[in-house]
Formats: structure tokens, C-alpha cells, sequence
């Protein structure tokens, strides 16, 4: 019984352990992506971040880390084991250095790491492994500089470097161990040496060398002959990537063309390829190559779209990757949302059969608008010089047309576009004008293009696998643009506003007009403030009466405000002067002439009766 | 009632200590003076309401004096007022438009503060003096009507001591900055000043902060 006792309290003190001792972590993907909408929904496993450095400094051993489309820039430093660090997407996925120092530092490492699917630009160093006894390095993208070395090997032997693209650098591998694995790599325009090592690097298997200053080890034979030293290696032939010429990294495609010496002419330790491989096939050279590549297609450039009737042709660049195939072209009636049904050609998203020649497609027999219902016109307001209207929505509109003129019959629209108030400017104040608005109605398209590889069977999907994100977004109308009747007519006439308190502008202005009419923004006033603008302050002596009339005017404007009862005599006193501004502000030279002409007429006339009544030849 | 006289004993009396004690450590009285304040302002204007929606506009203040004697302070007052509402169409005779209207009344004052205690924790004070109030008002795709008139305005309130919540605070104040004192204060004002026969002043009530150096 004792023993039992003892046996079963043991088990207990046991048990108790075990529950209180902590579990270690399991290890998770570490997710790191600038558009947050892209997180996975299970941030256990994948928790995600917005900040690569974040990111790193959470990870603990045996974690992962992946990262979404975009451009990192930093000097990022692991220096624990986690297991990999890779991209979504090689072509979109940037590790950019800022200009200076390591994109990436792999520091002490004592586990397996593996760094692909990125593409590092813009940095002193790529990669600087230091002190990690192993690390592989594949399908990953160096476009780091001119100046700058791709990777950099320190006290990390064991290192294995396969299917990766090296352009335009100063140095493609810097290392000081001889047993690293360069595999399957493609080294174009290295501007110092492709492999620089002050020790013999014993595993250099299928690699291409084009437009380098030096290879580096000479031991590497080109000679297929060569049995002792031939080992796959090519020398000074184009790689044919699709496109290295653009300035801006970004848009550097690195996928292979056809005829490419890099197609399938690796060594078959790098797998199958990923995209178009068939077993026992030796795999493509370079980052797109073996089994570790990722198989979206680079995305479709340059998408135009021209709309006739209810057609649109669309038109696009050829994306010139062998492994391209064909397009795929997607339409709706909303932005991003591609689930148009109504074209001849098919349900989006349509397939372009004819492979990569195929840059032009014509979406036909799409739906066009029917005419929207008639808005009604609710009020208008006036403001100065402008009208404010506005009207009921009618149902089908994507638009709206104002008319106006100053009868009944519009004499001329403008576009509202889609909102139901707006504010007609340009108008004359105080004269009435006749206004309507009509609902207009087109159907409009978006529109995108992706590229699809050859995969066969493989199930597509736009940005995810053996299908390119979609272009960027185009619009095209169908069918003509239907417009509603006329709504109801109102009429109205602007007006210059007040405000209240109704304050004299004493900082400029005519100060006596104001006072005498009661506000500043009169048609009297405002007519005298036209004549002082066109006439008066364009000429010296204008200049010099405005002057004067600064000066003096505000006291006599004060008297005036003092004393109202003469304002009825002021006003009166300035009619002739407010009725020669409109005269010479509102007239047309024209009409100017005429009338100025019509005057000498009078007084000539009249001074020639006078003269005949004093010579006695009037009766 | 009676728990109220309590509390109010047991809250003065470590104030009256803290006061003692400051009271102590402080310096000669100060020169000068510094407040900020802000609040609500009821203009004078008889359909205000009718235009800008609502009765008050706010009211920001600042403002710089200088202790003739510890009783007397001249200064100068720089106060910004602004609302927004509806302009009016004369010949359709109703609102229309949108219109801005801010005033800046620039006042220089004398103030007479009851205070007989560098201590003194509640210290009541009048003043007035000559009123400049400039005008803007804009009416939206219309234009402005700038200019200024002239005026007075008075003003008066209570100034509550802040130095013997925290002597420490106040003590630091003073080495650290040379403030002597500071004060939370409320006060009313009333403004008048005529430009075209209409009165752009009125009332209003401020609450702010005193700094005396």
C-alpha cells in the first residue's frame, strides 16, 4: 500500500512537471508585406509584418521567413538559425542595400539556411555570409551595382550557389573557402572577375560566363573535349534575358528568350525545372531554372485599349520569355474586379491562343448603356457669377450635362460629371438664365492582361503560379453615350453676395460708391471698381487720381456713414459716373465708336443750329 | 452642508501650509506678465444667428503687460475671432454662398488686480482700455472686405494662484525659467468698436493661463 502511494503520488509530481515545464516554440513563417491586406489569416503560424527588420529580430530558430512583393531597403542582419529567407516573387521581391553596405548579412549561422526567390539591387554587397557553415544561395536575382560584389563568402565554407542571375557587377563570388558549390549560374557582364578566390574552388558545374573582364579560377575549361576539366561550363555567349536595358532595376526581366544557350543545359543536380520541366531533363541556367524557381511570368507592360463601338481592341508588349505561352485578357464593368461575361470571345478571363506573338486582342458584341431616366432640376442659388443647382440622381446615370442660356433655348452644356449639385460659373451677374441638366449613361470596361506559361495542365492563377499579376488596369467604353431629355427648366440670375455684418472694405476699393449704396459688393460699385481696374490703374495719371483718392476717400467716406441722409444725394450725384463705367466696361468697342460718333453728331448738329439762329438763317 | 465646509477645511488647509512655504522660498515680485487664453464670444450683431448658425464664435487671446506697481499693469492684447456661415443675396433676398468672417481686435489696456500678497490665493481684477478691431470678411469665389474700426472694450475676472498645488513646481519655475507666479484664470469681456454703424463687439468669456516674471 505504501508503494502504491508512493508510485501514485510520483506520477502526480510527474504530471505536474511535464505541464508546467514550457514547450519550445514551433517554428513558423514569418510573413513581411507592405500592403497588410495581404496577411494570412492565421497569424499563428504566419505571423506578419510590415518591417523586415521587425521581422528578423522576432525570428527564433527554425523559422522562416517569406516575403510578399515590394522593396526592402535596409542592411538586414541574421545572425540566428532560422531556416530560410525567401520571396514570393523573384521579379518583384527587391532586397535593396540603400546605395552602401550589405543588403543582407548572414553572421554566424551555424544551421542550414537557404536564401531564393530575391533580387537584390542597389548595394555595396548582395550577400555577406561571414562565419555560417552553411548556406545555400539560389534563384535569386544580383543586380546590385557596377562597384559592388554580388556575394561575399567569409569563414563560411560548404556554401552552395545554384541557379541564380549575376548582372552587371564588380565581382560576382567573393570567397576565401574552397569548397562551395557554384551551380547552374549565369554571370553576365561581371566588370572585375565572375568568381573571385585566393583558394581552388573545386565545384564549379554549368555556369555561364558572358562579357566578363575575368572568369576568375583557371582551372574552368570550356573545351567539351577537355575531359579533365570540362565540366558544363559556357563561355561568351548571350544569355538572352528578356530585358536588362531598362534604367530602372525594377523592370529588369531576367527570364530566358528563346534560343537562350542557358536552356536546358544546367546541371541536373539543380532538379527538374519548375515551370516546363520533364523528368531526366537537364534544367535551365540561371534564376529561373531547376526546381527551386518560382513560375509567375513577368508581368505584361505597355496595355492600351481603343474602344469602336461595342468593341475594344486592346493592345499590349510581348512578353518575350520562352516559356511564355500566351495571354490572358479580363474584363468587368467595376475596377479589379474581372468577371465580365458579355463579350463574344467569352466569360473573362479570355485566353489569347496564338503564343507570344499576340500582343492585340478585340473584346466584341459588348453590352452598351440604355438611356437613363430624366433628372428633375430642384433649385438653384445664386453665387457671383455662377449659379448653384441642384437635381435629383436618375437611375442608369454615370454622368450629367448642364445647359443653359438666356432663353429658353440652352445654348450651351458643360459636364457635371457623377454628382447631383453643381455650380455653373462664368456667368454675368444680374442676368437671368434658363437652366437644365440631363443624366448621360456608357458602359464602361476595365481591362487587364496577364502572361501564361507552358506549363500544360498547371493551374493558373494571376500573381500566384504559372500566371503573371495583372497589367496594370485600362478602361474602355461601349457602345455610345446615351443621354436623358431635358429635365424641368428653371431660371435665375447671379448675383454678387453680401456679408453680414455688410462691412466697408477700407483697405481698397471705392469707399464714397460703397458707402452711398450700402455695401461693397453693389453693381454700382462693382462697376466703378472695373472702370478703376481697366482705366484708371493702366496709366500713370489713373494711377496718380487712385492714389490721391486712397487718401482722401475713406474720411469722406466716414463722414458719409455718419450722416445717411445724404446718401440718396451721393448716390444720385454718382449716377453719371457709374453710367460711364458701364459705358466703357460694358460695351464693345464697336458700339463705343457708334456712339461717341452718335454724340459729335448731336453736338455738331446743335452748334450749327445756334450759329444759323444768331446769323438770323433759322426761323 | 457640513460635509461640505469639512471637505472644503481639509482641502485648504494643506494649500494654506504649501502657500507658507512658497511664500518662504519665493523672490522680489515680477515685472511682467504673459497670458494665453481662449473661449466663446457672443457678438453684439442682432441676426447673427440667422447667418452663421449659432449664437458664439471662439475666441483666442494672448497677451503681454508690464507692472507700472504691483496693482497696475499696461499692456497690449492680440485676439483672434472667427466663424463661418452663410452670405446674402440682396436682389433675391435670401442666403446664398458660403462667407469667412474673422476679426482681430488688437487691445491696449490698464489693469487693476486686487492683489495685496505675492501668496494671495485668489486675486480679482478689472481693466479696459482702447480697442483697433481689424475685419475680414471672404466670401467664397466672391472676394474680401477688409478694414478696422475703432473702440473700447472692459474686461474683469478672477485669477486663481496654481504655485501652492505644487511649491516644488513653482519654485523650479521660477529658477528654471523665472516665473514668479502662475495663474489659472476666468474672466469676461465686452467689446465695443463701430465700423459703418454697425458694433462688431459683444461678450465674451475666456479661461486661460497668467505667467508672471
Amino acid at each position: 500500500m505504501p508503494t502504491k502511494c508512493a508510485t501514485l503520488l510520483l506520477s502526480l509530481v510527474f504530471l505536474f512537471l511535464v505541464a508546467i515545464v514550457p514547450k519550445p516554440a514551433a517554428a513558423v513563417t514569418r510573413v513581411v508585406t507592405t500592403n497588410t491586406a495581404l496577411c494570412p489569416s492565421d497569424a499563428v503560424n504566419f505571423p506578419c509584418y510590415t518591417s523586415l527588420t521587425v521581422a528578423i529580430t522576432n525570428a527564433l530558430s527554425g523559422d522562416a521567413i517569406e516575403l510578399f512583393p515590394g522593396t526592402y531597403t535596409g542592411n538586414f542582419i541574421i545572425n540566428q538559425n532560422i531556416t530560410s529567407i525567401y520571396g514570393n516573387e523573384t521579379a518583384t521581391t527587391f532586397i535593396s542595400g540603400g546605395g552602401s553596405g550589405a543588403a543582407l548579412t548572414i553572421e554566424s549561422v551555424t544551421g542550414n539556411i537557404t536564401i531564393k526567390n530575391l533580387s537584390f539591387v542597389n548595394a555595396a554587397t548582395g550577400i555577406l555570409a561571414q562565419s555560417s557553415p552553411s548556406v545555400t544561395i539560389t534563384n535569386n536575382v544580383f543586380d546590385v551595382g557596377p562597384s559592388s560584389t554580388a556575394i561575399q563568402l567569409t569563414s563560411s565554407p560548404n556554401a552552395v550557389i545554384n541557379n541564380n542571375s549575376f548582372y552587371q557587377s564588380s565581382n560576382g563570388i567573393v570567397s576565401d573557402s574552397p569548397t562551395v558549390n557554384i551551380v547552374n549560374d549565369i554571370f553576365s557582364t561581371q566588370l572585375a572577375t565572375a568568381i573571385s578566390s585566393n583558394v581552388a574552388i573545386t565545384e564549379i558545374l554549368n555556369n555561364l560566363f558572358f562579357n566578363c573582364n575575368s572568369i576568375g579560377p583557371t582551372t574552368i575549361s570550356f573545351d567539351p573535349s577537355d575531359t579533365v576539366n570540362y565540366k558544363g561550363n559556357l563561355e561568351s555567349e548571350d544569355p538572352l534575358f528578356v530585358n536588362v536595358a531598362s534604367a530602372d532595376v525594377t523592370q529588369r526581366d531576367f527570364h530566358l528568350q528563346a534560343g537562350s544557350p542557358c536552356i536546358n543545359t544546367g546541371n541536373t543536380s539543380g532538379g527538374t525545372n519548375s515551370v516546363d520541366g520533364t523528368p531526366g531533363t537537364p534544367p535551365d541556367m540561371g534564376v529561373y531554372g531547376g526546381s527551386g524557381a518560382d513560375t509567375i511570368p513577368f508581368q505584361v507592360q505597355g496595355v492600351s485599349a481603343v474602344t469602336a463601338g461595342t468593341t475594344i481592341d486592346l493592345s499590349w508588349t510581348a512578353n518575350n520569355a520562352y516559356t511564355v505561352a500566351g495571354y490572358r485578357v479580363y474584363y468587368g464593368s467595376s475596377s479589379r474586379v474581372y468577371d465580365g461575361t458579355g463579350a463574344t470571345e467569352g466569360p473573362s478571363p479570355v485566353t489569347v491562343p496564338t503564343g507570344t506573338a499576340a500582343t492585340t486582342f478585340t473584346l466584341s458584341g459588348l453590352s452598351s448603356a440604355v438611356t437613363p431616366s430624366t433628372p428633375t432640376l430642384l433649385s438653384t442659388a445664386p453665387v457671383n457669377g455662377g449659379l448653384v443647382l441642384t437635381w435629383t440622381a436618375a437611375s442608369g446615370a454615370t454622368g450629367y450635362n448642364v445647359y443653359y442660356g438666356l432663353t429658353s433655348t440652352p445654348t450651351a452644356s458643360v459636364s457635371a460629371g457623377p454628382v447631383t449639385s453643381y455650380t455653373l460659373s462664368g456667368l454675368v451677374n444680374d442676368q437671368t438664365y434658363y437652366v437644365y441638366v440631363t443624366a448621360v449613361s456608357q458602359s464602361i470596361f476595365y481591362l487587364a492582361v496577364t502572361a501564361i506559361d507552358n506549363a500544360g495542365s498547371a493551374s493558373y492563377s494571376p500573381g500566384v503560379a504559372h500566371e503573371s499579376d495583372y497589367s496594370a488596369e485600362v478602361t474602355g467604353g461601349s457602345g455610345a453615350v446615351m443621354e436623358s431629355p431635358l429635365s424641368n427648366a428653371l431660371h435665375d440670375f447671379p448675383e454678387a453676395l453680401v456679408a453680414y455684418p455688410n462691412l466697408p472694405d477700407t483697405s481698397s476699393g471705392c469707399f464714397i460708391a460703397t458707402a452711398a449704396y450700402g455695401y461693397y459688393s453693389a453693381p454700382q460699385v462693382q462697376a466703378l471698381r472695373n472702370f478703376r481696374d481697366r482705366f484708371l490703374l493702366t496709366n500713370e495719371f489713373g494711377n496718380a487720381f487712385v492714389s490721391w483718392y486712397y487718401a482722401n476717400g475713406p474720411a469722406a467716406a466716414a463722414w458719409l456713414n455718419e450722416h445717411p441722409q445724404y446718401k440718396p444725394l451721393v448716390r444720385a450725384a454718382l449716377l453719371p459716373a457709374i453710367g460711364m463705367a458701364l459705358f466703357m466696361t460694358q460695351t464693345s468697342r464697336a458700339l463705343k465708336i457708334v456712339l461717341i460718333m452718335f454724340l459729335l453728331c448731336i453736338i455738331i448738329y446743335t452748334l450749327y443750329r445756334q450759329r444759323l439762329s444768331r446769323s438770323g438763317g433759322l426761323r | 452642508m457640513k460635509k461640505l465646509i469639512l471637505f472644503l477645511l481639509f482641502a485648504v488647509i494643506p494649500l494654506l501650509a504649501h502657500a507658507q512655504e512658497a511664500e518662504e522660498s519665493a523672490p522680489a515680485s515680477p515685472s511682467w506678465s504673459f497670458e494665453m487664453k481662449g473661449g466663446y464670444f457672443t457678438p453684439a450683431l442682432p441676426n447673427w444667428e440667422q447667418y452663421y448658425g449659432k449664437r458664439d464664435m471662439p475666441e483666442y487671446s494672448m497677451s503681454l503687460a508690464y507692472k507700472i506697481i504691483r496693482q497696475l499693469d499696461v499692456g497690449i492684447e492680440g485676439e483672434y475671432l472667427t466663424s463661418h456661415g452663410s452670405a446674402y443675396a440682396p436682389l433675391h433676398g435670401t442666403l446664398a454662398g458660403s462667407v469667412t468672417y474673422d476679426v482681430y481686435p488688437v487691445n491696449v489696456f490698464l489693469l487693476f488686480r486686487g492683489v495685496m500678497s505675492e501668496q494671495q490665493w485668489i486675486v480679482p481684477y478689472v481693466g479696459g482700455g482702447y480697442t483697433k478691431m481689424f475685419y475680414d470678411e471672404t466670401i467664397e469665389n466672391q472676394g474680401s472686405v477688409k478694414g478696422s474700426a475703432n473702440g473700447y472694450h472692459f474686461r474683469g475676472g478672477l485669477q486663481f494662484l496654481l504655485d501652492a498645488l505644487d511649491p516644488e513646481a513653482a519654485n523650479d519655475m521660477y529658477t528654471d525659467n523665472g516665473v514668479f507666479h502662475t495663474y489659472l484664470f476666468v474672466e469676461a469681456e465686452y467689446i465695443h468698436a463701430v465700423a459703418a454703424s454697425t458694433n462688431l463687439g459683444g461678450t465674451g468669456y475666456m479661461a486661460g493661463l497668467l505667467f508672471e516674471f
